[in-house]
C-alpha cells in the first residue's frame, strides 16, 4: 500500500504536468480568436458607398449628392426618396443600410447586436454618416 | 527497491512531459503560422482592392470609378507589374464574377469585395452647333471635357468662348483651331461663343463626351 502510493507520486506529478502543457496548447488550438473579416469588408462597403454618392452630381442643387441631403430639410425630404434608392441600387442584394444626415436618415433601423460597418462624410454642409450590416 | 521503482516512474514522468511539451510546441507553432498567413493573405487582398480602387489606381477614372476600357484590356501582366509586392502568390481580381484577370489557375484564399461604379464614356459630335446668330449651346448630359473646334472664318471674327459665365478662351484678334476645355462633370454646361459676325454652320462645331456608370462589385482574391 505504502509502495504504491509512492510510487505513483511522480507519474501522477507528470499526468498534472501533461494535462497543464496540453491545456495550454489548446488555447492555440481553439482560443485563437477567428480574424472578424465581417467588420473590415462590412466598412469597405460603407467607405465604397459614401466614396461614390459624393463622387455624384447633385439632382437639383449643392455641391454633391451627399452635400444636397445635407443641406437642409427642405433639400433632405425631397431628395430622401431618391437617395433611399440609390443606396438600394449601389449596395449588394444581401447588405441593408442607413444614411444618418442632420435632418434625418433614411434607409432601415439598425437591429441591436449585429455588427455594421461605418463611413463618414464630410460635406460642407456636415456629415453625413452610413452603416451597412449583412441582412 | 523502492529507490529504483521511483526512478523508473520517474524517467517515464520525464519522457511523458517532454512529449507533450514537443506536441503542445508544434501546436502552438502551427497556430501562429497559420494566423500571420492569414494575416498577410488579408493584408494583400485589402491592399491591392483599394489600389485598384484608388483614383491613381491602374483601373480607376476617379476613386471607386473604373474605367471600362481600362478593365477590358487589364491582364495578368499588367496586374503583376501593377503590383510589384506579390512575389509567389496568385491574385484574382473579378467583376461582378466575372475574371478580369488572373495570375494563376483558381485561386480560392481570403477575398475582398468592393463597390466600384464602371465608367463608358462615348464621344457626340455636335455639328453646326453654332448657327449664325444663336452661339450658345447646353450641353444636354453632364460631361468632364468639351472639344470646341473653330475654323478661319470668312465673315467673322470668333474673339472669346465660354462656358456659363467664364471666359476659357480669349483672343481679340481672333481664335482658331482645336480646344480642349475641362468642364465641371457635376453641372450642366452652356458653351457659348463671341463673335462679330455671321457664323458660317460648318465654322464651329463641338464635340462632348458623356459617361454611363454602372455599379459592380470588384472582387479580389488572393491565394493562401
Amino acid at each position: 500500500m505504502a509502495d504504491r502510493a509512492q510510487l505513483s507520486t511522480p507519474v501522477a506529478e507528470a499526468g498534472v504536468g501533461v494535462l497543464l502543457i496540453v491545456g495550454v496548447a489548446s488555447v492555440f488550438v481553439l482560443g485563437v480568436p477567428a480574424p472578424d473579416d465581417g467588420a473590415a469588408q462590412l466598412d469597405a462597403y460603407a467607405e465604397d458607398a459614401g466614396t461614390v454618392l459624393a463622387g455624384e452630381s447633385p439632382r437639383h442643387q449643392g455641391a454633391t449628392r451627399l452635400a444636397e441631403v445635407a443641406k437642409s430639410r427642405e433639400s433632405f425630404e425631397r431628395e430622401r426618396s431618391a437617395l433611399d434608392r440609390r443606396m438600394d441600387r449601389l449596395l449588394p442584394d444581401n447588405l441593408l443600410y442607413r444614411v444618418e444626415t442632420e435632418y434625418g436618415a433614411v434607409g432601415y433601423e439598425r437591429p441591436a447586436g449585429v455588427s455594421y460597418g461605418t463611413a463618414t462624410v464630410t460635406t460642407e454642409h456636415g456629415d453625413v454618416r452610413i452603416r451597412v450590416w449583412y441582412a | 527497491m523502492r529507490g529504483q521503482a521511483n526512478l523508473l516512474a520517474l524517467a517515464v514522468a520525464l519522457i511523458a512531459l517532454t512529449g507533450a511539451m514537443v506536441v503542445g510546441l508544434a501546436i502552438a507553432d502551427g497556430a501562429f503560422a497559420t494566423a500571420e498567413s492569414d494575416a498577410t493573405e488579408r493584408q494583400l487582398a485589402t491592399g491591392i482592392a483599394e489600389r485598384l480602387t484608388s483614383a491613381d489606381g491602374s483601373l480607376a477614372a476617379r476613386e471607386n470609378v473604373l474605367n471600362a476600357t481600362a478593365v477590358v484590356s487589364f491582364d495578368a501582366v499588367a496586374l503583376r507589374s501593377a503590383l510589384p509586392g506579390l512575389s509567389d502568390r496568385d491574385v484574382a481580381v473579378t467583376l461582378d464574377d466575372e475574371p478580369v484577370a488572373a495570375t494563376g489557375d483558381d485561386v480560392e484564399g481570403y477575398s475582398v469585395e468592393r463597390i466600384v461604379l464602371v465608367e463608358r464614356t462615348r464621344s457626340v459630335a455636335l455639328d453646326a452647333a453654332f448657327d449664325g446668330t444663336n452661339r450658345s449651346v447646353t450641353l444636354p448630359r453632364r460631361t468632364d471635357r468639351v472639344d470646341v473646334r473653330i475654323d478661319r472664318s470668312t465673315n467673322a471674327t470668333v474673339t472669346s468662348v465660354r462656358i456659363g459665365d467664364r471666359i476659357v478662351r480669349r483672343n481679340a484678334s481672333g481664335l482658331t483651331g482645336n480646344f480642349s476645355i475641362a468642364i465641371s462633370r457635376y453641372r450642366t454646361a452652356t458653351v457659348s461663343i463671341e463673335a462679330d459676325g455671321r457664323l458660317a454652320p460648318d465654322e464651329a462645331d463641338l464635340t462632348y463626351y458623356p459617361s454611363r456608370t454602372e455599379k459592380a462589385l470588384l472582387e479580389v482574391t488572393v491565394d493562401g
